[in-house]
């Protein structure tokens, strides 16, 4: 037998409840279990929590939520005794763990995260040197599971002053391909670039492994230097 | 639920991964208004997120499209759709999916700065390039749409293709997040929500596949209730994938002739002498996988029911190319052996389709995994994506192109009312006070399906089938029970119209399954384990004929005009 453990969720149907609740539910929990397998758990066992997962190996990044106020993948974070499972912070929440990301899509959208240029395309395949491609690579490696959002602390504090890191690592995607024409600086200005006081907090909790304070600390040398010259 | 929301547009596209998204690019280039619905999150759902090697490279001497065709076909075991076929080797030639690094993905490079191209197994020569990263193709697909400010509706669940007169009119779906039904009315539609992985298991957190939580049959069924034909739905491709721990259940190991590696089974034999001396672990995917079950049923698997495979002599290259999850196990394949099994990795079959992804029925389209024909009886490695980005172009152009011709259609109002009763049913067997949780029912047709429809058939499981779907369907319609009864991002409820699907679906392989008595690529008949090149070089399709599959077999397309 698989020893028992508690875990709390936080439960909360707004068509339904008058505010938020922490549920605890007791999880035969094997030898590495993760936090996913604890979810489906309590969903097979107990009572069907809504939460959002997709492709198991970290590539989707459909499934971040919060544990104990840490933001993790719950495909990949270990399950503990006692932890609290919760939704990704400053997003509304549509049901249990799910948050409604309509208002992320909105503010992505505004970052013209797409090539915008006047010329032609060139012949393809582009040649390009090796280090432009791995310098691409870097951003293209997010998989947008906004965890890094989770861990800002400027972010949480002040959404409506700093878009957040996910958002400007989209800008700075752009803003490193050769064939963009846009002014990704300053869209990143108005999106509050310079709030970010590179914590490297962001860097610590991507499941990508992405340097996303230095990708942000690089955008932000990069305004310096155009209000210099 | 009371709610029902009308959208129009010209054209629709179901689904929400590489076809979906470039057939979406390809009807408002070419100036039609847009809808595009999926069930999950654009971007994160269906397959967009693991089509990470595609077969692209321009065909240049020594290689030539001729070449490329005729690996297409020996690969398919001669069941290819040829029209198909020649379309798809001439576009891949053209640069089609080349095209996708205007749009910002970056194909590996070589250090000189030029593509990396690899020779993926069954291809004469190397064609295959890689991303970086598993999901950058469809990321820079949705960048695309989203440029193009094409309506996207994320989390909507297609449950119902509406006719009018025997034409397509659109359909009507589920909204996850607020629980209303939306009625699309569509000029045209294209249907690109392919693939059944899901629906083979169980598995405590997924099906026994390589693919994504979507993926459940959705649009066979579906377009198999609206009257299409479909073709080669025997056809199962089944790949070599890590069978424990739990969590990983499914996931792509990779082939063992990518890793050079080597298989053994629980009596640590390299069993693959038994049933293929010359080429070992090099032999076909399929016969690969029908071997690995064999040893499993006669009692000689894994402590979790699979095989040893030792990566050993594995390059670091093969490791990496992938992101397989060796690490989050615990375990370094260079060491350690990894329990492996073969799970659902693609769907040969699928909707019939024509070059113009044309279907039986005016106003549908259907392109990628949803649709048949282009892969025969086994897929060649790489030409999934490519096939998506091919034919999802193809789809979006010429349903944007039919729109522009076609009147704005009308609705039948009984078939929406149909719908709505059959959610309104489901959502009241909550009242129920007793009954089986639609997981509960899910994972009955899982393994059914794994069991006697899976990668080792033969004739008395796949004689059982009816008869067990029968009690199935039985438990469905009477013991159902949701644990709630808000049509707001209730799993219950997706999971019991998901249900319905691979009821469907289960019933259409397995009639396909049992006719063809032959072995051939994803088809694997222990009773008959051989290719019948005499009596079987023809297809088989399958429509529904009041509410009952008619099965008919027709010769193999093979005029093109070279």
């Amino acid at each position: 037998m698989d020893p028992k453990i508690s875990v709390s969720v936080f439960r909360y149907d707004p068509a339904k409840d008058f505010g938020p609740r922490y549920e605890k539910y007791e999880v035969a929990c094997r030898e590495g279990m993760t936090v996913l397998e604890v979810l489906r758990y309590i969903y097979d066992h107990h009572t069907p929590i809504a939460f959002r997962y997709g492709c198991r190996i970290k590539v989707c990044g459909s499934c971040a939520v919060m544990v104990n106020d840490r933001p993790v993948l719950a495909c990949k974070e270990k399950a503990h005794p006692g932890m609290t499972i919760e939704p990704l912070p400053v997003l509304p929440v549509v049901k249990d763990l799910v948050v409604d990301f309509d208002a992320y899509h909105e503010a992505r959208s505004k970052m013209r995260p797409f090539i915008q240029r006047t010329k032609d395309a060139s012949e393809m395949p582009r040649s390009l040197s090796y280090e432009t491609v791995n310098k691409y690579r870097e951003c293209e490696l997010c998989i947008r599971c906004l965890m890094c959002d989770a861990a800002c602390p400027v972010f949480r504090k002040s959404p409506q002053k700093f878009a957040g890191p996910s958002l400007l690592l989209e800008v700075a995607r752009f803003f490193r391909e050769p064939q963009d024409e846009g002014d990704r600086i300053t869209l990143a200005l108005s999106e509050g670039l310079l709030s970010c006081d590179l914590c490297g907090k962001c860097s610590e909790v991507c499941p990508a492994g992405i340097k996303v304070d230095e990708v942000l600390g690089e955008l932000q040398r990069a305004s310096e230097s155009r209000q210099r010259a | 639920m009371e709610c029902i929301q009308i959208l129009e547009t010209d054209v629709l596209v179901i689904g929400g991964g590489v076809t979906a998204t470039r057939a979406a690019i390809a009807a408002y280039d070419e100036g039609a208004k847009v809808t595009l619905v999926d069930k999950g999150l654009l971007g994160k759902s269906g397959g967009g997120p693991v089509a990470y090697s595609v077969t692209a490279a321009l065909i240049r001497p020594p290689d030539s499209t001729e070449i490329f065709f005729q690996d297409m076909i020996k690969s398919g075991q001669g069941m290819n759709n040829k029209t198909l076929v020649k379309v798809f080797v001439e576009d891949i030639a053209r640069g089609r999916v080349l095209e996708l690094e205007n749009y910002g993905i970056v194909f590996a490079r070589t250090e000189d700065g030029n593509l990396s191209r690899r020779q993926m197994g069954g291809h004469s020569h190397p064609r295959d390039v890689a991303s970086f990263h598993a999901a950058s193709m469809v990321n820079v697909l949705v960048s695309e749409v989203t440029k193009r400010n094409i309506k996207v509706m994320s989390e909507v669940m297609i449950t119902r293709l509406l006719t009018d007169r025997g034409s397509l009119v659109g359909a009507i779906g589920l909204h996850r997040k607020t629980g209303d039904l939306i009625v699309f009315r569509a000029r045209t539609t294209v249907l690109t929500a392919g693939g059944a992985g899901q629906a083979y298991g169980p598995g405590e957190v997924s099906g026994y596949t390589t693919t994504l939580m979507e993926i459940t049959a959705d649009s066979y069924a579906m377009a198999y209730r609206a009257g299409a034909e479909l073709v080669d739905m025997e056809f199962v491709q089944f790949i070599t994938a890590i069978a424990h721990p739990e969590l990983y259940k499914g996931i792509l190991a990779g082939e063992p002739a990518a890793h050079n590696a080597k298989l053994y089974n629980g009596k640590k034999e390299r069993f693959m002498q038994r049933y293929d001396p010359q080429r070992m672990e090099n032999t076909t995917k399929d016969a690969l996988a029908a071997a690995i079950v064999q040893e499993v049923r006669e009692g000689r698997g894994t402590p979790h029911g699979g095989v040893w495979m030792d990566f050993s002599q594995a390059s670091e290259d093969s490791l990496h190319i992938f992101p397989y999850p060796f690490d989050e196990m615990g375990i370094d394949p260079k060491q350690d052996w990894v329990e492996i099994m073969p799970a659902v990795h693609y769907f040969m079959g699928g909707v019939r389709i024509n070059e113009k992804c044309e279907t039986n029925i005016p106003g549908l389209y259907a392109a990628g995994e949803a649709a048949g024909g282009l892969h025969g009886a086994n897929r060649l490695a790489g030409c999934s994506t490519a096939d998506s980005n091919v034919f999802g172009a193809r789809a979006g152009k010429f349903s944007a192109i039919e729109a522009r011709k076609l009147q704005k259609p009308g609705i039948n109002w009984a078939q929406v009312s149909e719908e709505q009763n059959r959610v309104q049913r489901l959502l009241k067997s909550h009242e129920r006070s007793a009954g089986m949780a639609p997981i509960q029912i899910k994972r009955q047709l899982q393994a059914l399906l794994w069991d006697d429809v899976g990668a080792l058939r033969n004739k008395a499981g796949l004689r059982a089938v009816p008869e067990k779907l029968k009690e199935i369907k039985l438990e469905y319609a009477d013991d159902i029970r949701l644990r709630g009864n808000s049509p707001k991002f209730n799993n219950d409820l997706i999971e019991s119209l998901e249900i319905s699907n691979i009821i469907d679906f289960a019933e259409i392989v397995s009639r396909a399954a049992l006719l063809r008595e032959e072995t051939r690529g994803g088809h694997y008949r222990q009773d008959f384990p051989k290719r019948d090149d005499e009596n079987w070089l023809r297809n088989i399709v399958i429509q529904c004929q009041d509410g009952e599959p008619r099965v008919t077999t027709t010769t193999v397309i093979s005029q093109y005009e070279s």
